[in-house]
């Protein structure tokens, strides 16, 4: 029947190509390169993949970025299932405040990484007027050390990250729920599920596809998340919270190293590309 | 009342099912609409009660309130004497076939058939056990691996009753199960469903809007109309005796004729012709609904006494026997059940005559029957001229 889709595709090829493939080509050309910020290549070769295997803190950063992401996901999947099971909850009740409650998850996803990076510093911040110290110094608990331990500095970059990606996952999520056909719940009960059971039965086995395709796409904002990083912690204290993207983009902007970012850029691109093939894998699956 | 059914089978040591007893339960929505008020009803253990009315008339509504789905606002539902009006639908011991089945989609046919049972604390083995029996009455065993989603319509239909038989509960409900059949599979469903109640007969209540799946399966049959009982019977009562203008316009097929007239002096008028010479009922002189069973019509000599002249308007024959939309002299439009023999043609004039015996008569206000056919003196024939 579509007799000619290529004729109709050509216009968003072409705007595809030029501003995804012709920069993803340059970068390509940049990873065999010399390249630096500050002066074009000046010769070819592999010497930027060579560095980069060499680099003695890329396998810190390999592992921050695995500690970063997993933990991320998991706190998406479950916040984002979380707000979205209350929200219909409250929904099918006629609550009031359910818009409100969607609007405030949805308005922490607006906020841009920085500025979400920025508010999480001053609520983490360990000076005495720190939101969240002082709170916690008021209820009699002791003080935390959000930014400056390593350990709870990935604690903290992982809370600020699922903040900020909850509304995502809450609105697959949302969708999802909503569209399970209520009778499945009403003839569990008939059949004695109590909630908890109805929760595993129906509600979990229903979701199985949109948690599936969640978690990929909910990966793939994860490991290109820096920006947040960058005004939280910097990748700090030391290299705690670094991850690769933000490597990348401190390798680029600090060290002016163009050759070496470029090919740490196309191992991320390649991981995503990997992954946007499993979500096309899935959606394809779905569709059948 | 037709207790008979019942009592018999629990004489018989049969019946297993429990006495279900709603007492004036009503439900008000939140939007203000009424969808079912005081409504009372008994189901003797082992009966098979069908709830049977149009679209909309609450039907449902009271169905879910006996699963424990919504919750009535005024009234009390008992289960062998037990108020179980605040239980939840997971304790009370009832199974349900949904109009559109709701089978877990994720779960395989066995998976869905055993979900009950599971849930209310049998072991695997019990389970497997008690879903290969109700696969093999049910002639499902090749299809336990197959998922709904890989079912024709009248299998999901089977599985969704073997998800009821399965755990062997104390009340079936049923929610139009066989409303989404094709009109055959929807006849043999018919004939399995009241053969499996004569092999468990548990208590069960019906649902559906189609008169005719209410007369052939029910011991007794609720016809209801805008949240209200209109009558309570078997199906020959309701039949034979309806006990208003709703219940006669919507039991039978086609339904009963009704026409205005008058009484005046023992004798039946309409449309300034005396119809009918002595109605054996002492009923006052005035207005009246007059009713006529399309069997109770039939064909005379244009000439004979008390012949009404008519015009046969449409044929329908059926091939056991043929319906036929006449236009008669007082009487209007109405249906007539011929012999599939006899000779007729649409345009054809002849005459029509029923007997006093099988007439109704209706309040035209209140639409309470006045007086049911009697079926005693069969002689005295309708429509001599005045
Ligand atoms: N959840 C509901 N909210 C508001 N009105 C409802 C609801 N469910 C049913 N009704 C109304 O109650 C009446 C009876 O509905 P129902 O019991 O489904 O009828 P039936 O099953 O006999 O067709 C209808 O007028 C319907 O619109
Ligand atoms: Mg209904």
């Amino acid at each position: 029947m579509a007799a000619r889709p290529l004729l109709w595709l050509l216009p968003i090829a072409l705007v595809l190509g030029t501003v995804y493939v012709i920069p993803v080509a340059d970068v390509v050309r940049l990873s065999f390169s010399d390249a630096t910020l500050l002066r074009p290549a000046e010769s070819y070769g592999l010497s930027g993949y060579a560095a980069m295997l060499e680099a003695r803190d890329l396998g810190v950063v390999l592992r921050n970025t695995v500690v970063f992401t997993v933990a991320s996901v998991v706190g998406l999947q479950l916040a984002g299932l979380l707000v979205a099971l209350l929200v219909a909850r409250g929904d099918r009740r006629g609550l009031p405040g359910m818009t409100a409650l969607r609007t405030i998850v949805l308005a922490a996803w607006v906020v841009p990484g920085v500025a979400n990076g920025i508010i999480w510093q001053t609520l983490f911040s360990e000076a005495p007027f720190g939101a969240i110290n002082s709170t916690l110094a008021l209820i009699g608990l002791p003080r935390v050390a959000w930014l400056s331990d390593p350990e709870m500095a990935m604690v903290s970059a992982v809370l600020a990250n699922v903040w900020q990606g909850t509304a995502f996952s809450m609105v697959v999520f949302y969708a999802a729920r909503r569209a399970i056909d209520p009778r499945l719940y009403e003839a569990a009960e008939v059949d004695g599920a109590r909630p908890f059971a109805r929760f595993v039965y129906i509600t979990l086995p229903q979701l199985k596809g949109a948690i599936l395709v969640n978690t990929v796409l909910v990966t793939i904002q994860t490991l290109n998340t820096f920006d947040s990083i960058l005004a939280l912690t910097g990748g700090g204290p030391g290299r705690a919270t670094e991850v690769l993207s933000l490597h990348i983009f401190n390798r680029v902007f600090y060290n002016y190293d163009l050759g070496g970012g470029s090919a740490l850029a196309l191992v991320l691109v390649a991981i995503s590309t990997a992954l946007t093939l499993v979500y096309i894998a899935l959606l394809g699956r779905g569709r059948t | 009342m037709d207790k008979t059914t019942a009592e018999e089978l629990r004489r018989a040591g049969a019946a297993e099912g429990a006495r279900l007893n709603l007492e004036g339960i009503a439900k008000r929505f939140d939007g203000g609409s009424v969808a079912v008020s005081a409504l009372d009803l008994e189901a003797l253990p082992g009966e098979f009660v069908v709830l049977v009315g149009p679209s909309g008339c609450g039907k449902s509504t009271t169905l879910r309130m006996v699963a424990g789905l919504e919750a009535p606002t005024e009234g009390r539902i008992r289960i062998d004497g037990r108020d179980v009006t605040a239980l939840g639908a997971a304790d009370r011991d009832v199974a349900m076939v949904f109009q559109d089945y709701a089978l877990y989609p994720h779960m395989s046919v066995a998976r869905n058939m055993g979900f009950g049972l599971r849930r209310r604390g049998a072991s695997r083995e019990e389970t497997r056990r008690a879903v290969a029996e109700a696969a093999r009455i049910l002639e499902l065993d090749d299809l336990l691996d197959r998922r709904p989603g890989e079912l024709s319509g009248g299998q999901r239909q089977r599985v969704a009753m073997g998800r009821a038989i399965v755990r062997r509960p104390r009340l079936f409900l049923f929610d139009e199960p066989l409303s989404n059949l094709d009109a055959r599979l929807r006849i043999s469903m018919r004939t399995e469903v009241k053969r499996l109640h004569a092999r468990f007969p548990t208590t069960t209540l019906y649902v559906t809007h189609d008169q005719t799946e209410a007369m052939t399966m029910a011991d007794r049959v609720v016809v209801m109309n805008a949240g209200r009982v209109e009558q309570v019977g078997t199906p020959m009562e309701v039949y034979d005796r309806p006990a208003s203008l709703f219940v006669a316009g919507f039991v039978g097929s086609p339904p009963m004729n009704l026409f205005p007239a008058r009484l005046e002096a023992g004798a039946l008028h309409a449309e300034g012709r005396r119809i009918l010479p002595d109605v054996p009922a002492g009923l006052p002189d005035g207005p009246v609904m007059a009713g006529l069973r399309p069997e109770a019509l039939r064909l005379a000599d244009p000439g004979a006494q008390g012949a009404m002249p008519a015009r046969l308007d449409l044929l329908e024959p059926l091939g056991a026997e043929t319906l036929a939309l006449w236009t008669a002299e007082g009487l209007g439009e109405v249906w007539v059940r011929h012999d599939a023999r006899a000779r007729l043609a649409p345009g054809l004039r002849a005459a029509l005559t029923a007997h006093a015996a099988d007439l109704h008569l209706f309040d035209p206000g209140t639409g309470t029957a006045l007086r049911s056919g009697a079926f005693e003196n069969r002689s005295a024939p309708l429509g001599s001229p005045s």
